[in-house]
């Protein structure tokens, strides 16, 4: 019933997950979204969990450490994403390969063939950031056609660019 | 004139800023309510008790070999702050170990460290408590002591390197114990109270969440949990709580982590589950993952009052033997299904 209803109104819920190397800014980008500032993070050993609602759409968003150590954790929170938030930190061009395959890893995953992909190129602020095309070539994103994917440039201490990317998503999931 | 001026906001601010008995001043560890702290004649008397047992490595040998039962049972009531740093010393083994291994911290730190291991620890370094009084400082004492422990253990164990979860731990145990003291207790914890947690892979965090499910399910039968315990149990079992409960839980919770071992995670995890959930109405309400997983990211204060959970934990009874039933079930069906 309140989904019937749900569906009425309009109002849509959306599962997202976000992932990324560590220290590219997931948890920092959670909480602006969810309390519109910017807090002091420390690094995330499990998960977070919140959930955003944004012009009508409730955002159910997972964030999960991103040190190599714990990310076989990752796969245990494929099951029902809708969308992928993969997080880079465009100042760190010593890891963007590392980044590449961690990316490359989760989008081939049975469990996440159905998300769309939302690149935040995040840290632009940051002198010396590779700009949005770049993080697209570099990820190997451009080869990729049979999956819905878009690199937005962001900076999640600002907030720049974050609400674009909900636009974005609400756009394009299939609900 | 307008040096004055920032002088008197300087002198303002320290003294907005509150710090609570255990140095946090702020974050979510942050003291907000008060907690059990035995104070008055009882805790002087418990403290003569361990500065007595503590006083040195014969009387304390001699405790633990013939009065083993009530060193647990003193644990239990928790150490007294004063002696808690050479109590986890004694408990840990670490004190004997770094009397055989007179200067190794520092021979482990003039020798060379992989960078990308390094580069890791600089960028939590300044992550691990920072709203600490004592790590909150960039470039500070706490900051540059930490760093120096996850250093040399980088060095010490190469395999393992360093994991994200050490830096809490490591900070934990700094704020007891000098930074060589506090390096061997690390080694020990990384070693024989967490060992394999950190090692690349996550197998032994694997292990250990598939016992917390059967004993859970042994322990609050009521409590069927519809989801897959990694999602929730990695940050618990790989600080041993230090990021999860209230200061002066933690704390209590490690007093008997030197003693009692994985034995104590385990029982505070089923605590927190069986307490979270404790009514019929509230697992219902908590129908959905996501629900659940936010529950337990947010646990609801009323499970700490009156040192509710720890009573609870320590009314649950695991035994070694338990535990290794549990690990050869888990070997038999594997091998089953292989």
């Amino acid at each position: 019933m309140g989904k019937w209803l749900s569906k009425l109104f309009g109002s849509k819920e959306m599962r997202i997950l976000m992932l990324g190397l560590d220290a590219a800014g997931k948890t920092t980008i959670l909480y602006k979204l969810k309390l519109g500032q910017s807090v002091t993070t420390i690094p995330t050993v499990g998960f977070n969990v919140e959930t955003v609602t944004y012009k009508n759409v409730k955002f159910n968003v997972w964030d999960v450490g991103g040190q190599d150590k714990i990310r076989p954790l990752w796969r245990h929170y494929y099951t029902g994403t809708q969308a992928l938030i993969f997080v880079v930190d465009c100042a760190d061009r010593e890891r963007i390969d590392e980044a590449r395959s961690e990316l490359h890893r989760i989008i081939n995953d049975r469990e996440m063939k159905d998300a769309i992909i939302l690149v935040f190129a995040n840290k632009q602020d940051m002198e010396n950031a590779m700009k949005p095309q770049d993080i697209q070539e570099r990820l190997g994103l451009i080869k990729i056609r049979d999956r819905n994917w878009y690199v937005q440039p962001s900076c999640a201490v600002t907030g720049d660019g974050l609400y674009e990317g909900l636009t974005w998503l609400t756009a394009n999931c299939k609900n | 004139m307008s040096d004055d001026d920032s002088d008197r906001d300087d002198s303002i601010d320290s003294e907005q800023m509150k710090t609570d008995r255990y140095g946090f001043q702020g974050g979510s560890q942050l003291e907000n309510c008060s907690d059990d702290t035995v104070v008055g004649r009882v805790g002087m008397r418990r403290e003569r008790k361990w500065v007595s047992m503590t006083n040195d490595l014969k009387s304390w040998k001699r405790w633990m070999r013939w009065r083993h039962k009530k060193v647990i049972e003193r644990c239990r009531k928790g150490i007294p702050s004063s002696v808690r740093g050479k109590a986890w010393q004694f408990l840990s083994g670490s004190y004997e170990i770094q009397k055989k291994h007179e200067g190794e911290f520092d021979k482990l730190l003039s020798q060379k460290v992989d960078e990308s291991v390094m580069r890791d620890i600089k960028k939590d370094i300044g992550r691990a408590f920072p709203y600490h009084e004592m790590f909150s400082k960039n470039g500070g004492p706490g900051q540059r002591e930490l760093l120096r422990i996850l250093q040399a253990y980088s060095v010490h164990n190469p395999s393992i390197g360093y994991c994200q979860a050490m830096a809490p731990i490591g900070a934990l145990l700094l704020m007891h114990m000098t930074t060589e003291d506090a390096f061997w207790c690390f080694v020990t914890v990384c070693e024989k109270y967490l060992s394999g947690f950190f090692s690349p892979g996550l197998e032994a965090i694997q292990l250990e969440g598939q016992v917390f499910y059967a004993l859970l399910q042994r322990h609050a039968p009521a409590d069927k949990l519809n989801i897959e315990p990694l999602m929730f149990m990695t940050e618990w079992y790989m600080c041993a709580f230090a990021r999860t409960l209230p200061w002066s839980l933690v704390l209590r919770v490690w007093d008997l982590l030197f003693i009692e071992n994985v034995k104590i995670i385990h029982k505070v995890a089923i605590a927190t589950i069986k307490l979270t959930f404790d009514s019929k109405e509230k697992l219902d309400s908590s129908s959905s993952m996501h629900d659940t997983l936010r529950r337990l990211k947010n646990l609801p204060a009323e499970i700490f009052v009156n040192n509710a959970l720890l009573r609870e934990a320590n009314d649950i009874s695991i035994t070694d033997k338990d535990l290794e039933r549990e690990y050869k079930a888990i070997q038999n069906s594997e091998t089953t299904i292989n």
